[in-house]
């Protein structure tokens, strides 16, 4: 049989394969809080607070002076890619009762409920960036957490919500959030989803790192893929209008700084259009493609941080931006899909994360910042594995799945990642894969309240303006467990739905007078005196990889070309 | 404290460069790369035939032949490398409307499907689907489980459907695979696979408001307190608040 | 025995696969299904173009790979539209070596058809492979004084090459219908088109013919007509409404399963038109 790596990685593979006898049985000790704290403060990017390389304060707008990740700052210290001035508001060509912007799970629950809620679907407006459907949900693998286990209760789900994000997060979202777990899970069965379940009906449940129940429903490896299709076909199904490769750049508001609806870009005919709305509902997702700290991501191409931007100059106030997740398991090698996310089922399953010497460094299933820093350690400390394209990596122990669950568990469990590797000839239930970790999440953003509404600083609402899913921060505090984020965008995406429709119904529809776009003007006049000297744009809608930019960020601390002004368009 | 530079050297082009023909137009381009970084590499601004670039969304299908070779393939542009000589170009969208349907007005049977899309019922069991899918599945094998009213099968079959279009651009009997096989799964989902009663148990439980009195007790304990249930509910005990005492906490 | 059920039993008419299923257990004939069969290709059954047929001859080759055969097995078809295609192909490839080369070429993602197996129908298997002796001597409650027509239609007798019959006066029904006890009736219409796929588009040509014939069965005094055909049953059913009429068309499995005394699996809304023409029928027989 012909090996699936070059020699000088099956080198370690042999070390690999040497210790897993020993290792497959054997019982780890969880890290203590102090110890996790003790990992993340010397090997955590997010704890470089004061490396300016890293981090630095905000300097205009809602929640200035707040500390965010360089990446962050540049997009929001940067003009309107929109021109106010070039813009007639006057030609109106969608009037809606409800606006969602972005289609991933949280657009598209937001979508479903307002129609639930009595929204016509022909009243409901939707911009998206690219495809219909195009978005870090569909991309989601390992699957959704819900407190519907025997040993498990919303208390429980609670307690593991607020230990993932280190304490820090909002007490009642995070109660919403668990409350909702289980009707949300039973919505997606009626709407036909296809869980993994046993015969009886009953779902089987896998451990999520961080948690402390089996709480994991999936849909084999492409739980958001089937979640996101089922959502889709049925929001298509009732008549969904949907301005797709249209992006929004900017919200429009009114005098006393309502949102008043938004300003869509299309890609391909390069035309504004206006859409005048009752009310709003950002659901634009995360922002991998900022490459924050240089390291690759897991996420799709839009995404951009462009909602916490638009929400941002809005009035919007911003939260727990100052962490960022970074998954342990970015596939490292073969070249082609370095940074591609290796699902966390791998571990809830029963891979290990080892050393190039075939030693086990941390229990598989700890958050995912520690277990991230942890492997950044055994990489600084000399036990990495070098591809021959430079780039880093650990291994996980893929074989020991078919070691502890049966011949076939990996194929039948993981179809997506074995496929992943069988594109380039490695059998991952044969032979361990190289990992690195990969920026994946966006655990701050949008500051909310319990009903979907994008909050000042101060805690006061924005005027019908609704956001839900990766693009809001709070639920999750300064850390996000696996499956809360599917979780997340169900229960809120929900919310802002119906909030939004219950808004819609009371509401007039703006005057013609009432799409402006001043808070533009006077977000740039408040960037020109901060002193911030630049020329960047955003949102920067799609990230700029034409040339070298293509091959590169490939891992920690690479310089990005990512915070260079984008002119897109121009 | 490290500082940046730790992890990776220096990114350094180890391949050669190939030649690849984008929509009939030679580019000189580094061969580890993919067929989408390529075009990017050549200088095209990605918009149609780009998504999650991670194989998932399908967006990417792209056609082409190599060198001296007369078969036509069919790849997502994500994942599969450049080789020297490949001409391309991107199918990013296969024309198809998509019927609507309300599950609740139908049965879990192979006439709901064939109401929907009689076409299938002019497959001619050529398999031309099956050998342009990039996905390695079978779409031939689901729509003829269709036809004899497995749909089971059909949906486990047509599970890692990504939507590629691929299967339909071959298919002489004009199916539109995706569509069908969506319809399937969420059949299955809905009517064949058993409902999950613990779940709806626990949703009526919550419903009725079982949990409200413990909820308001638990939020509002100090941070120490409930750093303290954690480690106990994490090592497999079931939770026990503190004495009640409503209204104490805020 | 190579059993190979078709799309419509599967879908619209279970009770004709269920009720022949339950008279196989009866007689001791082993059925074993083919693994992952495909559709016939009715809608092309009329091309010569074997490229077609590609359905059938994947039907074939699964057949031909099941394990433990012998080689030279039969695959009996209950329907006669598939019957009637699967044998065209299966006698196509046996006569045509080129077709079968070609066939094979194209189909390169499977093993070779060696076009060594038969195709029969159900029809056949108990005339020849049964006996209509034995089956009468099985019989247990014989359908005395029942009067049955026997509708053929084309898939059985056409063309020649594949007739299970004498195409133009087949009396193979006929001898079915006396080896469970009842009365063939003979009329004019037995072996007429029913107006087939014309059911899609063009209805009121079917239901005329339909008419016609269901007319001239009653006539000639039939209690119920028998057919061998999913489609043919439909059809007819149109006929039996356009007359306001409510002579039962029944699968000739299902009076087989009622002759064996074992369930005929007949559908709500023609049980009880049955079961009153069998008590009819019983209080003759005393
Ligand atoms: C590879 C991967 C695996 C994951 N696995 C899991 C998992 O197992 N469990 C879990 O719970 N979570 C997982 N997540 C996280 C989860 O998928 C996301 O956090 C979640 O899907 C975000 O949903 P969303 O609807 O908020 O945003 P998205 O799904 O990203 O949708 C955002 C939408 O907005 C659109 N958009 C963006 N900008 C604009 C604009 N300016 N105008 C118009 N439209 C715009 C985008 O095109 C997209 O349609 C994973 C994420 C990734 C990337
Ligand atoms: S079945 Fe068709 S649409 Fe689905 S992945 Fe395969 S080729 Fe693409
Ligand atoms: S390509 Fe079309 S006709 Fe051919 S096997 Fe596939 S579904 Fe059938
Ligand atoms: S870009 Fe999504 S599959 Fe290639």
């Amino acid at each position: 049989m012909t090996e699936p790596y070059p020699e000088y990685m099956m080198e370690s593979v042999r070390k690999v394969e040497a210790t897993r006898e020993e290792r497959k049985d054997k019982e780890f000790d969880r890290v203590s809080d102090d110890e996790a704290m003790e990992i993340l403060k010397e090997w955590h990017p997010d704890y470089r607070k004061s490396d300016p390389e890293f981090f630095r304060e905000i300097a205009v707008g809602p929640s200035k002076g707040k500390t965010v990740p360089t990446e962050v700052a540049n997009v929001l210290e940067a003009y309107p890619w929109v021109d106010p001035k070039s813009v007639d508001l006057s030609v109106i060509e969608h009037d809606a009762e409800v606006f969602v912007i972005g289609t991933g799970g949280a657009g598209l629950a937001a979508i479903l409920w307002a129609n639930n809620e009595g929204v016509k679907m022909e009243d409901i407006v939707v911009s998206t960036k690219l495809r219909l459907g195009d978005s870090n949900s569909k991309m989601s693998q390992g699957g959704i957490q819900a407190c519907d286990g025997e040993d498990d209760s919303p208390l429980i789900h609670w307690l593991d919500v607020m230990s993932g994000g280190h304490w820090t997060n909002d007490r009642t979202l995070a109660r919403q959030l668990v409350m909702n777990g289980p009707s949300m899970i039973k919505w997606m069965e009626l709407l036909g989803a296809e869980f993994d379940k046993h015969d009886d009906g009953g779902m089987q449940e896998l451990m999520a790192g961080g948690a402390s129940r089996k709480r994991i429903h999936s849909c084999k490896d492409y739980t958001g893929l089937e979640l996101e299709r089922v959502l889709m076909d049925e929001a298509l199904s009732r008549g969904m209008r949907v301005l797709e490769f249209c992006p929004t750049v900017s919200l429009l508001t009114d005098d006393s700084s309502n949102v008043t609806g938004g300003l869509v870009w299309n890609l391909e005919t390069e035309e504004y259009h206006v859409v005048r709305a009752k009310t709003t509902v950002i659901a634009t997702g995360g922002f991998g493609r900022l490459h924050v700290a240089g390291f690759p991501t897991t996420n799709h191409y839009g995404a951009t941080c462009d909602g916490v931007v638009m929400a941002y100059r809005a009035g919007a106030d911003i939260v727990h931006m100052q962490s960022t997740q970074y998954h342990p398991t970015g596939a490292a090698y073969p070249e082609q899909i370095v940074g591609l996310l290796i699902t966390e089922k791998c571990r809830s399953m029963g891979a290990q994360l080892v050393d190039a010497e075939g030693e086990a460094f941390i229990y598989p299933l700890e958050t995912r910042d520690v277990e991230s820093a942890a492997e950044l350690r055994q990489i600084r400390e000399g036990k990495g594995v070098k591809t021959s394209t430079g780039q880093m990596g650990v291994w996980l122990d893929t074989p020991l799945i078919d070691e502890i669950r049966g011949e076939g568990a990996f194929e039948e469990g993981l179809a997506a990642i074995h496929r992943l590797y069988a594109r380039f000839d490695i059998d991952a239930s044969k032979y361990p894969v190289l990992v690195h970790p990969t920026l994946h999440y966006q655990n701050g953003g949008i500051a909310i309240n319990a009903d979907a509404q994008a909050i000042q600083p101060n805690g006061e609402p924005i005027g019908r303006l609704f956001t839900a899913g990766e693009t809001t921060g709070g639920v999750h505090g300064d850390n996000r467990l696996m499956g809360n984020s599917w979780l997340e965008l169900l229960v809120y995406g929900r919310r802002a739905g119906i909030s939004a429709a219950r808004l819609a119904s009371k509401t007039k529809m703006p005057r013609k007078s009432d799409l402006k776009l001043t808070h533009l003007t006077r977000y740039s006049e408040e960037l020109q005196k901060s002193g911030v000297k630049t020329e960047r744009c955003s949102p920067i809608i799609l990230p700029n990889y034409l040339g070298e930019n293509t091959m590169a960020p490939v891992g920690y601390g690479k310089e990005t070309p990512f915070d260079r002004r984008l002119d897109l368009f121009t | 404290m490290p500082s940046k530079d730790t992890t990776t050297e220096k990114n350094e082009t180890t391949g050669n460069l190939v030649t690849v023909y984008i929509m009939g137009k030679p580019y000189e381009v580094p061969s580890e790369l993919t067929i989408m970084k390529a075009q990017e590499y050549a200088g095209y601004r990605l918009i149609r035939g780009v998504g999650c670039r991670g194989g998932f969304c399908g967006a990417c299908t792209t056609i082409y032949r190599k060198r001296e070779d007369y078969k036509l393939y069919i790849d997502l542009a994500c994942q599969t490398k450049v080789e020297d000589g490949m001409y391309l170009v991107q199918i990013p969208f296969v024309p198809a409307e998509k019927p609507q349907w309300n599950l609740e007005d139908l049965e879990a049977n192979s006439d709901s499907i064939i109401h929907f899309f009689p076409e299938i019922t002019r497959c001619v069991s050529c398999n031309a689907c099956t050998q342009a899918c990039p996905q390695n599945l079978s779409p031939m094998r689901a729509i003829q489980a269709i036809r004899r009213n497995d749909l089971k099968m059909a949906a486990d079959l047509s599970f890692d459907c990504v939507s590629c279009g691929a299967c339909s651009v071959r298919c002489p009997a004009e199916i539109t695979h995706y569509h069908v096989f969506q319809l399937v799964r969420r059949l299955v989902g809905r009517y064949v696979q058993k409902r999950a009663e613990h779940t709806a148990e626990r949703v009526k439980e919550i419903e009725a408001g079982e949990y409200d009195a413990d909820m308001d007790i638990l939020v509002g304990l100090p941070e120490e307190e409930l750093k303290e249930l954690f480690v106990r509910i994490r090592e497999g005990n079931p939770l026990q608040l503190p004495e009640r005492e409503v209204g104490k906490h805020d | 025995m190579l059993y190979y059920p078709g799309c419509s039993l599967r879908n619209s008419y279970p009770e004709f696969e269920k009720s022949a299923l339950e008279t196989c257990t009866r007689l001791g004939i082993d059925l074993a299904e083919i693994p992952e069969w495909n559709c016939c290709g009715v809608n092309f059954s009329l091309s010569d173009n074997i490229m077609r047929h590609l359905g059938a001859v994947r039907t074939l080759i699964s057949a031909q790979e099941m394990p433990d055969l012998s080689g030279d097995e039969k695959v009996v078809a209950l329907c006669s539209m598939c019957y009637n295609v699967m044998k065209r192909v299966n006698l196509t490839l046996k006569e045509d070596a080129e077709a079968l080369e070609n066939v094979n070429l194209f189909i390169d993602d499977e093993v070779d058809y060696r076009a060594n197996l038969e195709v029969i129908h159900f029809l056949q298997l108990l005339r020849d492979d049964i006996g209509f002796d034995h089956l009468s001597d099985c019989v247990t409650v014989p359908l005395k004084g029942l009067k049955i027509a026997p509708y053929y239609g084309c898939a059985l007798i056409r063309p020649e090459s594949i007739a299970i019959d004498a195409p133009e006066n087949p009396s193979i029904m006929e001898e079915f219908i006396r080896s469970v006890g009842a009365d063939p009736v003979d009329y004019p219409y037995k072996t007429e088109c029913c107006g087939n796929y014309h059911t899609v588009m063009r209805k009121e040509i079917v239901e005329l013919r339909s008419k016609v014939i269901v007319d001239s069965a009653k006539l000639a005094g039939a209690d119920l007509v028998v057919s061998t055909c999913p489609l043919c049953t439909y059809n007819l059913r149109l006929g039996v409404r356009a007359l306001e009429e409510k002579t039962p068309i029944l699968f000739f499995s299902q009076i087989l399963a009622l002759s064996l005394g074992v369930n005929p699996h007949l559908s709500p809304e023609r049980e009880k038109n049955v079961r009153e023409l069998l008590e009819g029928m019983k209080s003759y027989a005393k």
